[in-house]
């Protein structure tokens, strides 16, 4: 089944996105004195931002900024201003829905849509075995929503195919951390970008998609005249003032941190001392590196040489520097090369695990950090163990209360099980929190996917495009509905406050689970649960001993400090803020490991049929797939439809004027939207933002190839060509 | 309180750190005497040249142009130096107060006969708290506080002071310059012709 | 405070038109009532005082720029569509006060509470005070009464028909809607924080107080007469007149002035009308057309009257002439020049 009942613009029509601009009960209400203040976070990126929301009547009815919570004192993004608005949007989905073909979705009742949930999850795995119903999940939601659904799928559905939407966002630099320094996390608390002289963003658009992160980086400049640095295809806002621009091509950064180590090594601009007392395999680094030339990196990347130099220079010769990384560089085949890449950087010059000396990945997700340490992914268990180690296997087993050969072994990521459901494997499906037909890459592929799956559940507060494909539609949660704790980019755990209950028959995520695990017969796993805060004790435990130990944090804990740094493996433990002090690392030599990374192409070709690279990336108004961010006034006003940026030389060549219609074709597919002309894009290079569905994503050009290690897609870097329409 | 912790708080723009997220905007919005309506505005300068933004708000001038000219005589300025929005029962929504105003501020309701514009937050202000567009500002390019410590902070220097032509505008708002010791001369006609940003592209 | 001769002559003339017309409207006084005197001359004062206000404020420049070009609008080739427009604007503006409903519809129903209950109010009140109306039994039949007006016999009514029950009860209607209106606006004041900010006792307090307070002393005076068999009448009626008497003092200084100062929405609304159909101030840098060429000549030229110079050259081109979008953008431009592109000024 898992086919649209009806037609998509009859869907939209009922379920939206509408636009709502008004507090619930107009602006003459929100007036009026609030019952409560909620001290909460923001949903909308890996910041967690503290915010206030204001309730009246079980509705959040506005927000008021939080001045003493220590990450952004107040600061807020258009997005966390206008985010209290979901609550209470005329598109929520009040109550269980079934996909009864020709009709539409018809409201059932709860005992109804967990009895069809169950059946069907038991017809499919009796029928062709228990990984053939795989589950999707996210990161927007909370630690103990992650580490229920990932103990739910591996003990209730017992499934090993699980995976997640991080799987589009956090994995390159997780594995790449991994490998170098044996833990998964930012390196510092955002407290040492005050303290530092030299700041690089690598494929990071900060201004847009961690904005509050820019008022680190400019104290930084004004108190200590830090310099700037930006690795940007594209004069994003952050690099509009930077004091170095390295415009470099889609694909090619790799190429680019290899020529500057090979500079500094040259140039002598290396700690030997650090490299020799706490590192292994700079030698073959060198090596490597040795080949890299000034003039074929500028042919490569098309940065100036003098650029390329002078970067060299500054990253060389720095007393403090930290380096800062996103999507730009791990979405690639390449991701993890990348990541690398830039750490080998960091460790040659030994300036990390030092007050002002850093190094971070910055997570995109909500609970992109927390959600990924816990739970969800395909090849983890809680606290960041391992899957297929047996010591691993064995702890959290007992834990668990199960025995460890019942235990599913490592599933597919993401986009494998798009491709299984594809090839008619995997026949069954759940998912929460996920719209992988806006997020996965190549649309087309993933909606015929879809519409092969015998049975398909999902939980979600409004109909997301993916929605509109389920058989059965549990009406979940809001960020703000349920109690929980997050963990932000920088490692800092944090408390999600509820301010409501969820609206009409809908029920929290994690009561959902638990019912449907009891109808599975697997009650006794989770009964115990009977709050939030003892999911997040069972995690404390499960987490012990693991490289993300959240054991010494509690919930009180939290409270009184607003936030506390995992490793945190005892209660009188204060958490930590800055890892690799005095240079010890996480793998078990106590050393971080250099790695060889040699530049490879990308894996979509550019030839003079598709001449021209695409790259994805976000704007500040919306927030992933849009599902949320569509549906609020304000920030849809601002940006209403996706656009092309491209420059006008390009533009000139196929003459494109300002607003033009265009037609961007892949060897995937096509899509049709206006043309930017902008001078703030390379000339070989155009944008395209991606938080939008259907006709108008650009997911139907990018390409379903995957990173060999973190499986990740390599949304930003497609091979395309563009008509004039 | 020790009187030191009394200085008197200003609000400064520094429209060169703006990121251009419009959360001044959307925050602005939220306030419940204008409902749903900024009355900060944030401009692109040339979309096609930059990404570069700013946002503006009222600068509150010690002699304001919008004040004298209004026919309904329904703008005042406090003993502190706001200048409010018009006075309901008087504003007749005519736009002379836009058409005079040298910064571009005054919003024009045709629908209300009414002219709406920032009071620097006069509702949170006067409760010690900052107004909402500095207190949300990612970048602080809207920033709220005693002169003394944004000088000490940063290293353009607070100006409030404007040539136009052959008037003097002074103004209770700040704008981070090059200078704090000259008048900044706002020339008209050297922006009528050029916009000042052409730049040299970074890519090879 | 300087003194404006023009206006005190203004105010002595509208006071001895005044005079002139209750002699004569009250027939040399014979229908004068003694017992209004107060009410008289806290009128006179009132009057004096709004003439004399009223000449002021069109002195100033802005104002009297305004109240020209409206004439001089009215009085040209497109007289008939501006009168038109005129008409159309005051029954708008003036009757329905459509533009109140667009701010706030709570705030609506308010103010035509208030401003509908006071006009009303006055119509009635006036003409008596002067002497201007008076009742009395037609010669033929002792129980009818007949209206006189200027001492001239009108209509004959039923005092306890329909006709009789409104002209008798139509203050007490008038206080009716004042109470509520002003109830509303005392729980707006209350509440909303956006009023409790700004709002001060001598302009948003003190009318409301006074209006409350001769509604209610109205109200009570009614209310001794038919319940209490005119008990405390005295006092009420005491206590009535100098609420009235505060609320004419008042009249002119105080918030209640702007219902003078209304009349200039109409200039406004030529204004408006001018921008949409005139000839256009169009931006020279960003092209739009941000108002209409003459309202931007005549702010320019009230600017230069109150002594700004705004001027950047001899040809009169001011900042004035940019769109107030170009406006916002010259104070960008001008730092960004200023500070080269760069962050700070320390940057290389």
């Amino acid at each position: 089944m898992a086919k649209l009942p009806i037609s998509e613009d009859k869907i939209f029509e009922q379920f939206g996105p509408h636009l709502k601009y008004e507090p619930p009960g107009g602006w003459e209400k929100s007036v009026e004195e609030p019952d409560s203040k909620v001290k909460t976070h923001c949903c909308f990126c890996g910041q967690q931002c503290g915010i206030i929301l204001k309730v009246k009547d079980n509705q959040v009815i506005g927000f008021d900024p939080w001045e003493a919570f220590p990450f952004n004192k107040g600061k807020l993004c258009p997005k966390g201003v206008k985010r209290y608005l979901q609550g209470s949007h005329p598109d929520r989905l009040l109550y269980p829905l079934e996909n009864r073909s020709g009709v539409g979705y018809e409201r059932i009742s709860w005992d109804a849509a967990y009895s069809r949930v169950v059946a069907e999850i038991q017809r499919i795995q009796n029928k062709y075995g228990k990984d053939h119903f795989a589950m999707l999940s996210g990161v927007s939601l909370s630690n103990e929503k992650s580490y229920l659904v990932g103990k739910f799928a591996r003990v209730a559905l017992q499934t090993a195919n699980l995976d997640y939407n991080g799987r589009l966002c956090m994995v390159s630099a997780g594995a790449g951390n991994k490998k170098a320094f044996g833990i998964d996390r930012a390196a510092n608390s955002w407290a040492d970008l005050l303290e530092t002289d030299l700041i690089l963003c690598a494929g990071t658009n900060v201004s847009e998609c961690a904005p509050i992160t820019t008022d680190y980086i400019w104290k930084a400049r004004d108190t200590r005249g830090a310099k700037l640095i930006v690795v940007d295809p594209r004069i994003t806002p952050i690099a509009r003032t930077a004091d170095l621009i390295l415009p470099v091509r889609p694909g090619t950064d790799s190429h680019l941190f290899n020529t500057i180590l090979n500079l500094m090594i040259q140039a002598g601009d290396v700690d030997q001392q650090f490299i020799n007392e706490h590192t292994v395999g700079f030698e073959d680094v060198k090596n490597a590196v040795a080949k890299y030339t000034l003039d074929e990196c500028e042919r490569i990347t098309g940065v100036p040489v003098k650029s390329i130099k002078t970067a060299a220079e500054w990253w060389g010769k720095a007393k403090r520097s930290f380096l800062l990384h996103a999507r730009g560089i791990e979405h690639h085949t390449k991701g993890v090369d990348n990541v690398l890449s830039c750490i080998n950087l960091v460790l040659a010059t030994g300036r990390i695990g030092k007050v002002g000396c850093g190094y971070a990945t910055i997570t995109g997700q909500g609970n992109g950090q927390g959600g990924r340490e816990h739970g969800h992914k395909c090849d983890q268990l809680p606290g960041n163990r391992d899957i297929t180690n047996p010591e691993h296997r064995k702890y959290i087993s007992q834990v668990w209360g199960i025995d460890e050969k019942d235990l599913p072994g490592k599933g597919l990521s993401a986009q494998e099980i798009m491709n299984e459901i594809h090839d008619g494997k995997i026949k069954g499906l759940i998912s929460i929190c996920f719209n992988p037909l806006v997020s996965l890459p190549d649309s087309n592929f993933t909606r015929e996917a879809l519409e092969k799956l015998e049975f398909y559940a999902i939980i979600d507060f409004f109909m997301s495009e993916t929605a509109c494909h389920a058989d059965i539609i549990l009406p979940g949660s809001l960020h703000e509905e349920d109690e929980g704790t997050s963990t932000s980019a920088e490692g800092r755990v944090i408390r999600i406050q509820k301010a409501v209950n969820p609206p009409g028959e809908a029920k929290a995520d994690g009561e959902i689970l638990l019912e449907i695990a009891r109808r599975l017969g697997k009650g006794k796993y989770f009964d115990h649960f009977k709050k939030a805060e003892d999911i997040f004790n069972e995690l404390r435990v499960a987490s012990k001993g693991g490289t993300a130990d959240y054991f010494g944090i509690t919930y009180e804990k939290i409270d009184k400090n607003m936030g506390v740094f995992w490793p945190c493996p005892d209660l009188d433990h204060p958490g930590t803020p800055r890892l690799f002090e005095g240079g010890k690392f996480y793998h078990s030599d106590r050393k971080a490991h250099f790695n060889v990374v040699e530049f490879k192409p990308s894996a979509d070709e550019i030839n003079s049929d598709y001449p021209i690279y695409l790259t994805t990336g976000r704007v500040i108004y919306h927030y992933l797939s849009g599902t949320q961010t569509r549906r609020i006034g304000f920030l849809s006003d601002q940006c209403p439809d996706p656009y092309m940026e491209i420059h006008p030389r390009l533009a000139e060549k196929y003459a494109i004027q300002e607003g033009d219609g265009v037609k961007i074709i892949s060897r995937r597919g096509s899509i049709e939207l206006k043309a930017k002309i902008v001078k703030t894009i390379r000339p070989d290079t155009i944008f395209v933002p991606y938080h939008w569905a259907g006709k108008q994503s650009i997911n139907r050009v990018t390409q379903r190839a995957l990173d060999p290690i973190s499986k990740i897609p390599e949304f930003k870097m497609s091979a395309v060509r563009i008509e004039k329409v | 309180m020790t009187p030191v912790d009394q200085e008197e708080n200003d609000l400064f723009v520094d429209p060169q750190r703006c990121i251009g997220c419009r959360a001044c905007e959307a925050a602005c919005s939220e306030c419940s005497t204008h409902r749903g309506v900024p009355m900060i505005h944030l401009e692109p300068l040339d979309p096609f040249e930059s990404v570069k933004t700013g946002p503006t708000l009222c600068m509150h001038c010690d002699d304001p142009a919008c004040a004298a000219v209004c026919p309904a005589d329904a703008i005042k300025r406090t003993e502190d130096g706001i200048v409010q929005s018009s006075q309901k029962s008087r504003c007749i929504g005519c736009s002379n107060c836009q058409i005079a105003c040298p910064f571009g501020v005054p919003k024009i309701y045709k629908a209300r006969a009414q002219m709406n514009k920032c009071d620097m937050c006069y509702d949170r202000t006067s409760t010690g708290l900052k107004p909402m567009c500095a207190t949300v500002c990612p970048s602080e390019a809207i920033f709220f506080g005693p002169k003394s410590q944004i000088e000490s902070m940063r290293k353009n220097k607070a100006n409030n002071q404007f040539q136009f032509g052959g008037q003097k505008i002074t103004t209770k708002v700040y704008v981070m310059m090059d200078t704090s010791e000259e008048t900044i001369d706002m020339d008209v006609m050297d922006f009528m012709s050029s916009s000042g940003l052409e730049e040299k592209e970074p890519w090879a | 405070m300087r003194l404006y001769p023009e206006g005190i002559l203004k105010g002595l003339l509208s006071i001895a038109v005044l005079s002139l017309l209750i002699v004569v409207g009250s027939r040399k006084l014979i229908y004068f009532d003694a017992a209004l005197i107060p009410y008289l001359i806290a009128t006179i004062f009132a009057i004096f005082g709004s003439v004399y206000r009223y000449s002021v404020w069109l002195s100033r420049p802005p104002t009297r720029t305004l109240w020209k070009r409206s004439l001089n609008l009215i009085f040209s080739k497109h007289f008939l569509s501006n009168f038109a427009l005129i008409i159309k604007a005051f029954f708008e503006n003036m009757f329905v006060q459509k533009f109140i409903g667009e701010r706030s519809r709570y705030r609506w129903v308010m103010h035509f509470l208030l401003a509908w209950g006071c006009v009303l109010g006055f119509a009635v009140t006036f003409p008596l005070v002067f002497g201007w109306l008076h009742f009395a039994h037609p010669l033929k039949d002792a129980y009818l009464y007949q209206l006189y007006i200027f001492g001239f016999p009108t209509m004959i009514f039923d005092p306890y028909g329909m006709i009789g029950f409104l002209f008798f009860n139509a203050l007490n209607f008038c206080s009716m809607m004042i109470i509520v209106g002003t109830v509303m606006a005392f729980v707006r004041r209350l509440i909303h924080p956006g009023a409790i900010t700004t709002q001060t006792f001598a302009h948003d307090i003190l009318p409301l107080l006074i209006l409350f307070s001769v509604a209610v002393s109205g109200i009570f005076l009614t209310f001794s007469t038919h319940f209490l068999g005119g008990q405390h009448y005295r006092i009420l009626s005491t206590v009535h007149c100098w609420t009235v008497v505060a609320f004419l003092v008042y009249l002119p200084f105080g918030k209640f002035f702007h219902i003078f100062q209304r009349s200039a929405q109409m200039g406004a609304e030529l204004y408006i009308h001018e921008k949409e159909k005139g000839e256009p101030a169009v931006c020279p840098k960003t092209g739009e057309g941000f108002t209409s060429q003459i309202q931007k000549e005549d702010v320019k030229k009230v600017l230069r009257e109150l002594g700004f110079k705004f001027q950047a050259d001899e040809r009169d081109v001011s900042v004035q002439d940019l769109s107030p979008r170009a406006r916002r953008q010259l104070l960008m431009t001008t730092q960004h020049k200023r500070l080269k592109g760069k962050f700070d000024i320390t940057r290389e």
